[in-house]
C-alpha cells in the first residue's frame, strides 16, 4: 500500500471514528445497562445451542412423539380450567389465529393458570401456560400476543423437546425414569451455557410473529417493559447493575432491560420503514378479554408515531 | 567496723586479682619455648666467654647420658616499678647474673648434640656432683608470689585487721576521741613504716603497701570521727566534713604519688566511698566531682585508661546514687544544673585525656576506645538525665555538645590520632542527632524532626566529604539513607494518623524529597552515582547504577503526595514535584532521580485514575484541571526534559505508558457520561494514532507507543464485549453497533496492512503480534456476523465470506492465508446450515424470509465456492506465522486430500438439509438428484470414491423408494417421485456409457 493510500485510509478512519464519537455523543446514545456480559455469553453459546439441538435431531424422536407428550398436559389442563373461563376463551381465540404461524403440526392451546407473578411457559407438544398475573400486568393485547409468540417460539424452535428428548426416547423402550434422569443431568450441566440463546430465539420468533400479525410490533418491547416495571416494583427500583460474570453466565434469561431496548428499537426501525401502516394495540381488548379477531371494531390502533389512531385506550 | 571490713575485702580482692594476672602472665611467658631457647643461647654465649680455653671432651660420659635436667627457668625479673609485671627480658637477666648456677642443663643431652657441647664446656666446679633434684615449678612460683607479693598484701590486710581488732578492743576502754587518735596513730605507724622501708629497693613494694594502708586507715579514722558509732566524737557537721576532707585529701595525695595505676585507682575509689556514705547534699556531689576530677586528671600524667575507666565507673555509681537519693525525690533547678555541670566536667575531662600527643599515630585499641566512649556516654547520659524539662535547652545543649565534640575530633585528626578522630566525629554526630530529636515537643509538626535529622546528616556528609575520610563518608551515606528512610516511614505514619495536617505534612515531605535529591546530587558529584547505589551495601549495581538516595527522594515525595489524599491539589503538586525532580536530574544526570520521578509519576497516575473511576463521573472541567491536565503535563515534562540513558530511558518509557493510559482513561471518564458507546470508538481512533506514532518515534520508544496501541485495541475489545454488544440504538437507518463494528473492522484491517518503519519492525511485540492481525480481524468479523445476522441468513453470510476470501485480490495481493480461512468459513456455512437453518422456524408468510429460501441460496453459494474456489485453494503452500504453526500442518494435510475435505461435508450437509427441510414425500427424489450430482462429479474429477458414494446413495434411495414411497398415499406424488428417480437413473446410465473411458 502506498503512503498516499495509507494516509487516505488513516484519515478516513480517523474522521469516521471522530464523527461517530461526535454523533453518538450529540445524540447521547447509550446502552440499557452500564455493562453486561450476557450478549457475549450469547455469542459464545450459539454453537453450543446448535450442537444441543443437533443432538435432538439425530435421535429417533419426531413431532408425533412430542405431540403425544403434549396431549397428556393438554388433557390435564382441559380438566383443570373450566371451558367457560373468560381468560381461556380469550386465549383460545387468540391462539386459533396465532397457530397459523406455526410450522409444527400441534394443536396449540394456551391455558390460564393461577398466579400473581406475570409469567408464561411452554410445554412440549404446543401447550402454553399463562399466569393470570401476566394478563393483569400486561398493557395490551399486542403485548400478550408477543408473549404467546415467544412461548410458541420455544415449541417451534424445539427448545421444549430438547429438554425431554431422552425421556421421549426412553418411553419407546419402557425406561422413562432413565430418560428423565438423562434429561435432568444434561440440563443441569449444559443449559446455562445456551438457555439465554434459546430465550433470544424465542424472542425473535415472538417479534417476527408480531410483525407478521396485525399487531403493533412495539408490543414486544412494551411487554418486556411491563415485566420490567413489575420487577422494579418488587425490587423498589433497585435495578441498576453492571456486569457480573457469575450472574450473567448462570442467568437463564437475558436481562429485561436488554430485551426491552432491543425490541423497542427494532419496532421503531420497522415503523420508520412502514410509515403508512396501521397496527392493532388492543389495550381494551385485553381488559375486556375480547380479541382483535372477534371484536368488530378495533379498540386501538397505532401509527408510526406510536400514538393510537382510533379508539384510544379505553 | 563495717568500713574496716569493707576496706579489707576490697583490698584483698583487688590484690588477689592483680597477682593472679601477674601469675598468668608469668606462666605464659615462661612457657614460650622460643624465649627459653633464646635465654639458653645467651647463657651459652656467656659461659663460652667465661670458659674460653677450656678443652672439650673432659666431660664424663655419664654426664652426657645424665637424665634430663629440669628445664631452666629464668629468674623473675625485678621490675623497674614495684608493681609492674615482671617482664622476662632474658638478655638483662643473663647479663645481671652471668654465672647463675640455677641455669640448669639442657632438657635432653642426647637429643640435642650442641647442648652436649655446652655441658662439656661448663666448669667442673659449677657442675653439680649429682643429678639435681627437680623442684616443683608451681611450688616455686607460689613461693615467689607469696614472698614477693602476697606477703605484702596479706601482711597489710592482717595488719589493718589487727589494728581494727585492737581498736575494737580498746574502744571498750577509751573514749571515742582517744579511739580515733589510736587509729590515727596506727595509720601513722603504718605510713611511717612504709616511709622507712621505702629507702631499700627490696622493700619498696612492701613500703608502698604500708603507706597505702596507712592512708586508708587514716581515712577510716577521719570518717569514723563523725560517722562510725563508737568512734564518733565530732558533732559539728562542718568540722566533720572538714576532718573527712582531710582524710580524702591524704588519700588523693597518696594516689597522686602512687607510681602505679592500681594504687592510684584504689585511693580515688577509697576517697569516693566515704563521700557516698555520709548524708547527701549538693555539696557532696560537688566534692565527689572534685575527687573524680582529681582522679581523672592523673590520667593526663600517664596513659592510665583502666584508672580512668574505674574512676568514671565509680563516679557514675555515685551520680546514680545521688540522683536517686537527692535529686529525684525533690528535683530543683540548682540540682539539675549541678548534675549537668558535674557530668559535663567529668565526661569532658575523661575524654580529653586521649587528646594528647602521646597518643599520636596510635591504632585503635579496645581499652582507650571503651574509655573514651564511656566518657562521652557519661556526658550524654548526664545531659539526658538532668534535662531541664520540656524546654529547647536540652536540645541546644546536646547540639552544642555534639558540635564541640565534632570540632574536637578535628583536633584529634590534627594530632594524628585517627581512631579518636573517627570516634569523636561519630559521637558528635550522634549527639547532634539526639539533640535535634529532642526538639520534638517544640515543633509545630513532628515531621520536621526527621526532616531536620536528614538535613543534619546531609551537613555532616558535606563536611566529611571535604575531609575525604572514606569510613566517615560511608557512614555519612548510611546515615542519610537511614534518615531519608525514616522520613518516609514517618510520612506514612503521619498519613495514617487521625490528626494529620495533610498540607503541612506534604510540604515537609516534599521538601524532604527535594533535600534528599540535593544531597544525592552533591554526593554523586563528588563520588559518582555508583558510590551511592546498592554497591554501598555490597550489592552488584547494574550498568546504570541508580543512587539509593535518589530513589529515596522519590519515595519521600510519593509519601508526601499521598498525604494530600482527598485534596484536589494532589495531582498538580505531583506535577510540580515531578518537574522539580526532572530538572534536578538534568544537573547530574542522575539515574536515581529518574527512578524517583518514575515513582512520583506512578503514584500520581494511579491515584488520579482511582479517583477518576471511583468518583465517576466527575465534572469535565474538574477532570481536566485537577487530573488529566497535570498528569499529561507531568508526562510531557518527563518525556521531553529528562537527559541521559539507562534510567532516564525507563523514565521516558514510563511516562509514555502512563500518558497513553491517561489518555485512554480520559476517553472513558470524559465520554462515557455522555454516551456509553463513545469510549469504545475513541479507543479505536487512539489505537490508530498510537500506531502512526509508533512508526515515527525512535527505537527504544516505538515499543512503548506500540503497546499503547495494542492496549487501546484491548480496551475496545473490553468495551465491545461489555457495552457495545448490548447497544440496540440506531443512528439514522443503521444500527449504531453495526457502524462501530464496521469502523473496528476498518481499523483492524489498517493495522494488518500497515507497513512498519525500520525501528518499529525491530520491536519484538510487533513481530509476534502483527502477523496475527489477519486472524484477529477475521475472528472479529465472524463475531460480527454471529451478532448481526439473523439465524437464517448466517449460513449464507459464511458462504459469501468464504467466496470473498478465495477471491483473487485478497489471497494474492494480501495473504495466502485467506485461502485456508475461506475453507473454514465454507465449513461454518455447512455447519450452520445443518444445525440451525434446516429446522429453524420463522413465523412469516413472506417466502423470501423463510429459511428454505436462505438455505437454498446458501447451497448455491457453496456450489459456487466448490466450482470456482476449490481449484485455487492450494492449501499445502500456505505458510502461517510461528504462533499458528499447527494450522500449517493442518492445511498441508487437508491439501493432500482436498476433494475429500471439500465435497463430503458439502454433500452430507445438503443431504441433511433436504432431510430436515423438505417433505418426506419428495425426499427420495431429492436425494437421487444429489446422488446424480455426485456421480457426475466423479466423472469431472476422475475420483472413483465419489462414484462409489453416488452408487451407495442411489442404493439407499432405491430401498427408500420401495419401503417408503411405495406406501405413499398420494398416487400422483408417488408417480412423480418414481418418474423422477427413473429419469435420473437413466441419466446416470447415459453418462456412464458416454464417459466410460474415465472409469478405466
Amino acid at each position: 500500500m502506498s503512503d498516499r493510500v495509507r494516509l487516505a485510509a488513516l484519515a478516513g478512519l480517523t474522521i469516521a471514528g471522530v464523527g461517530l464519537v461526535v454523533a453518538v455523543s450529540l445524540k447521547r446514545i447509550g446502552t440499557p445497562l452500564s455493562s453486561s456480559l450476557v450478549p457475549a455469553f450469547e455469542v459464545i453459546g450459539t454453537p453450543l445451542k446448535s450442537l444441543n439441538h443437533l443432538v435432538t435431531k439425530v435421535i429417533p424422536i419426531d413431532d408425533i412423539d412430542e405431540k403425544d407428550y403434549g396431549d397428556v398436559y393438554r388433557a390435564h389442563y382441559q380438566v383443570e380450567v373450566p371451558a367457560d373461563d373468560p381468560d381461556l376463551v380469550y386465549l383460545d381465540d387468540l391462539m386459533k389465529h396465532l397457530s397459523e404461524y406455526a410450522r409444527k403440526p400441534f394443536p396449540y392451546r394456551a391455558f390460564p393458570v393461577d398466579g400473581d407473578e406475570p409469567n408464561a411457559m411452554a410445554l412440549p407438544g404446543g401447550v402454553l401456560l399463562v399466569t393470570r398475573g401476566l394478563l393483569r400486568n400486561l398493557g395490551s393485547e399486542a403485548e400478550l400476543v408477543s408473549v404467546l409468540g415467544h412461548e410458541m417460539g420455544h415449541v417451534e424452535q424445539g427448545h421444549c423437546v430438547d429438554a425431554v428428548r431422552f425421556e421421549l426416547l426412553a418411553r419407546k423402550i419402557g425406561a422413562r425414569p432413565f430418560g428423565e434422569i438423562a434429561d435432568f443431568g444434561l440440563r443441569i450441566l449444559t443449559s446455562h451455557s445456551f438457555s439465554k440463546n434459546q430465550e433470544d430465539e424465542a424472542d425473535q420468533f415472538g417479534y417476527t410473529l408480531l410483525v407478521n400479525s396485525p399487531f403493533d410490533p412495539r408490543g414486544s418491547g412494551r411487554a418486556f417493559r411491563s415485566l420490567l416495571q413489575y420487577e422494579k416494583r418488587l425490587e423498589s427500583g433497585q435495578r441498576a447493575r453492571g456486569a457480573d460474570p457469575f450472574r450473567d453466565y448462570f442467568s437463564s434469561h437475558p436481562p429485561l432491560e436488554l430485551r426491552e431496548a432491543a425490541f423497542r428499537e427494532r419496532a421503531e426501525a420497522w415503523w420508520r420503514g412502514h410509515p403508512g401502516q396501521q397496527r392493532r394495540v388492543g389495550r381494551q381488548n385485553l381488559v375486556d378479554r375480547i380479541s382483535t379477531y372477534t371484536r368488530a371494531e378495533p379498540d386501538s390502533a397505532a401509527g408510526s408515531d406510536g400514538v393510537p389512531l382510533t379508539g384510544g385506550a379505553r | 567496723m563495717e568500713f574496716t571490713f569493707l576496706v579489707l575485702v576490697v583490698l584483698i580482692a583487688w590484690l588477689h586479682r592483680r597477682h593472679s594476672d601477674r601469675l598468668r602472665q608469668l606462666e605464659l611467658k615462661t612457657a614460650d619455648p622460643s624465649q627459653r631457647l633464646e635465654a639458653l643461647e645467651q647463657q651459652v654465649r656467656d659461659l663460652r666467654d667465661q670458659l674460653s680455653g677450656t678443652t672439650a671432651g673432659s666431660e664424663p660420659a655419664e654426664e652426657r647420658t645424665a637424665p634430663a635436667a629440669p628445664r631452666p627457668r629464668p629468674p623473675l625479673a625485678t621490675a623497674r616499678r614495684p608493681l609492674d609485671p615482671p617482664i622476662l627480658t632474658v638478655r638483662s637477666v643473663a647479663s645481671a647474673e652471668p654465672t647463675e648456677p640455677a641455669v640448669a642443663a639442657p632438657a635432653s643431652a642426647t637429643a640435642r648434640p650442641w647442648t652436649d657441647r655446652l655441658s662439656a664446656a661448663r666448669p667442673a666446679a659449677a657442675r653439680p656432683a649429682a643429678a639435681p633434684k627437680i623442684p616443683n615449678q608451681r611450688w616455686t612460683q607460689l613461693q615467689r608470689q607469696l614472698v614477693e607479693n602476697w606477703t605484702g598484701i596479706l601482711g597489710s590486710a592482717v595488719l589493718v585487721a589487727g589494728i581494727t581488732f585492737i581498736g575494737g578492743y580498746t574502744g571498750l576502754r577509751l573514749s571515742p576521741f582517744y579511739r580515733t587518735l589510736m587509729i590515727v596513730a596506727a595509720a601513722a605507724v603504718l605510713a611511717g613504716g612504709g616511709v622507712l622501708l621505702d629507702r631499700r629497693v627490696e622493700w619498696k613494694l612492701l613500703a608502698q603497701w604500708l603507706k597505702s594502708s596507712g592512708a586508708a586507715v587514716f581515712l577510716f579514722a577521719c570518717f569514723g570521727a563523725s560517722a562510725v558509732p563508737g568512734l564518733s566524737w565530732i558533732r559539728d557537721l562542718t568540722m566533720a566534713l572538714a576532718v573527712l576532707l582531710v582524710g580524702v585529701a591524704v588519700n588523693l595525695i597518696v594516689a597522686f604519688r602512687a607510681r602505679s595505676e592500681p594504687f592510684a585507682s584504689l585511693h580515688v575509689v577509697l576517697s569516693l566511698v566515704p563521700l557516698a556514705l555520709i548524708p547527701q547534699s549538693e555539696l557532696t556531689l560537688v566534692l565527689a566531682t572534685l575527687v573524680a576530677a582529681a582522679g581523672v586528671s592523673l590520667s593526663f600524667r600517664e596513659r592510665w585508661d583502666v584508672h580512668t575507666l574505674v574512676t568514671l565507673g565509680c563516679f557514675i555509681v555515685f551520680q546514680a546514687a545521688w540522683y536517686t537519693r537527692v535529686f529525684e525525690p525533690a528535683p530543683t533547678m540548682q540540682g539539675r544544673l549541678l548534675g549537668i555541670l558535674t557530668t559535663l566536667v567529668i565526661g569532658t575531662l575523661a575524654a580529653l585525656t586521649h587528646y594528647r600527643a602521646s597518643h599520636s599515630g596510635e591504632r585503635l585499641k579496645p581499652l582507650p576506645w571503651i574509655t573514651h566512649l564511656a566518657s562521652w556516654s557519661l556526658l550524654g547520659a548526664g545531659l539526658a538525665l538532668y534535662h531541664v524539662g520540656n524546654t529547647p535547652f536540652r536540645g541546644v545543649a546536646l547540639i552544642g555538645a555534639g558540635v564541640t565534640v565534632f570540632l574536637l575530633a578535628r583536633r584529634g585528626r590534627a594530632l594524628g590520632i585517627r581512631w579518636l578522630y573517627l570516634t569523636d566525629t561519630l559521637v558528635g554526630q550522634a549527639l547532634v542527632t539526639v539533640g535535634v530529636i529532642s526538639f520534638y515537643p517544640f515543633v509545630s509538626n513532628w515531621l520536621l524532626i526527621p526532616f531536620l535529622v536528614l538535613l543534619q546528616c546531609g551537613l555532616y556528609l558535606r563536611v566529611v566529604l571535604d575531609e575525604n575520610e572514606e569510613f566517615l563518608i560511608k557512614v555519612g551515606a548510611y546515615l542519610v539513607h537511614l534518615a531519608a528512610l525514616a522520613l518516609g516511614v514517618c510520612g506514612v505514619i503521619a498519613y495514617q494518623s487521625e490528626g494529620n495536617q495533610p498540607t503541612e505534612a506534604a510540604a515537609i515531605l516534599l521538601g524532604g524529597g527535594a533535600l534528599a535529591a540535593v544531597i544525592h546530587l552533591f554526593l554523586a558529584n563528588r563520588r559518582g552515582e555508583r558510590f551511592d547505589s546498592v554497591e554501598l551495601y555490597g550489592g552488584a549495581a547494574s550498568v546504570h547504577p541508580a543512587s539509593l538516595l535518589g530513589v529515596l527522594a522519590g519515595l519521600i515525595s510519593v509519601v508526601g503526595l499521598a498525604n494530600l489524599d482527598g485534596l484536589r491539589s494532589m495531582i498538580p503538586v505531583a506535577f510540580g514535584a515531578a518537574t522539580i525532580l526532572v530538572l534536578l536530574s538534568r544537573i547530574g544526570p542522575s539515574a536515581g532521580l529518574a527512578v524517583a520521578t518514575v515513582l512520583v509519576l506512578l503514584l500520581a497516575h494511579f491515584w488520579s485514575w482511582f479517583i477518576l473511576f471511583d468518583q465517576h463521573p466527575l465534572p469535565v472541567l474538574e477532570q481536566l484541571r485537577w487530573h488529566l491536565g497535570p498528569l499529561l503535563l507531568a508526562d510531557t515534562v518527563a518525556i521531553g526534559l529528562v537527559l541521559g540513558d539507562g534510567a532516564a530511558r525507563v523514565l521516558r518509557q514510563t511516562a509514555i505508558y502512563l500518558g497513553g493510559l491517561s489518555i485512554a482513561a480520559a476517553a472513558y471518564t470524559l465520554l462515557q457520561p455522555i454516551s456509553s458507546l463513545a469510549p469504545s470508538v475513541a479507543w479505536l481512533v487512539l489505537s490508530l494514532v498510537a500506531l502512526e506514532l509508533a512508526g515515527r518515534v525512535r527505537r527504544p520508544y516505538a515499543g512503548a507507543v506500540l503497546h499503547l496501541g495494542f492496549l487501546a485495541l484491548l480496551c475496545f475489545g473490553a468495551g465491545y464485549t461489555l457495552v457495545v454488544l448490548q447497544a440496540q440504538a440506531y443512528l439514522g437507518p443503521v444500527p449504531v453497533r453495526l457502524l462501530i463494528e464496521a469502523l473496528a473492522l476498518g481499523v483492524g484491517a489498517y493495522w494488518w496492512v500497515y507497513r512498519p518503519s525500520e525501528s518499529l519492525a525491530e520491536v519484538r511485540s510487533w513481530r509476534v503480534v502483527h502477523p496475527l492481525f489477519l486472524e484477529l480481524a477475521l475472528a472479529f468479523l465472524a463475531v460480527v456476523i454471529a451478532v448481526e445476522m439473523p439465524a437464517q441468513w448466517r449460513p449464507l453470510a459464511w458462504a459469501a465470506l468464504a467466496l470473498i476470501c478465495i477471491a483473487g485480490p485478497l489471497d494474492v495481493a494480501l495473504d495466502p492465508r485467506f485461502r485456508f480461512y475461506s475453507l473454514v468459513f465454507f465449513w461454518a456455512s455447512i455447519g450452520d446450515l445443518v444445525a440451525v437453518t434446516s429446522t429453524l422456524a420463522v413465523p412469516t408468510r413472506d417466502w423470501y424470509q423463510r429459511p428454505g429460501f436462505s438455505g437454498g441460496l446458501t447451497i448455491l453459494l457453496q456450489v459456487a465456492f466448490l466450482a470456482f474456489g476449490s481449484p485455487r485453494l492450494q492449501l499445502a503452500e500456505i505458510k502461517f506465522p510461528p504462533g499458528l504453526s499447527g494450522l500449517s500442518r493442518l492445511a498441508t494435510r487437508i491439501g493432500h486430500r482436498q476433494a475429500l475435505w471439500l465435497y463430503y461435508p458439502f454433500f452430507i450437509g445438503v443431504a441433511l438439509f433436504l432431510y430436515w427441510r423438505f417433505s418426506s414425500a419428495v425426499l427420495t427424489l431429492l436425494w437421487v438428484m444429489e446422488a446424480f450430482v455426485v456421480f457426475a462429479l466423479s466423472l469431472a474429477l476422475r475420483e472413483s470414491h465419489f462414484r462409489y458414494m453416488a452408487l451407495a446413495g442411489l442404493g439407499a434411495c432405491m430401498i427408500r423408494l420401495i419401503v417408503f414411497d411405495m406406501a405413499e398415499a398420494n398416487l400422483g406424488m408417488r408417480g412423480l417421485v418414481f418418474v423422477g428417480v427413473g429419469g435420473l437413473m437413466l441419466g446416470m446410465h447415459s453418462l456412464y456409457n458416454r464417459y466410460k473411458s474415465r472409469f478405466a
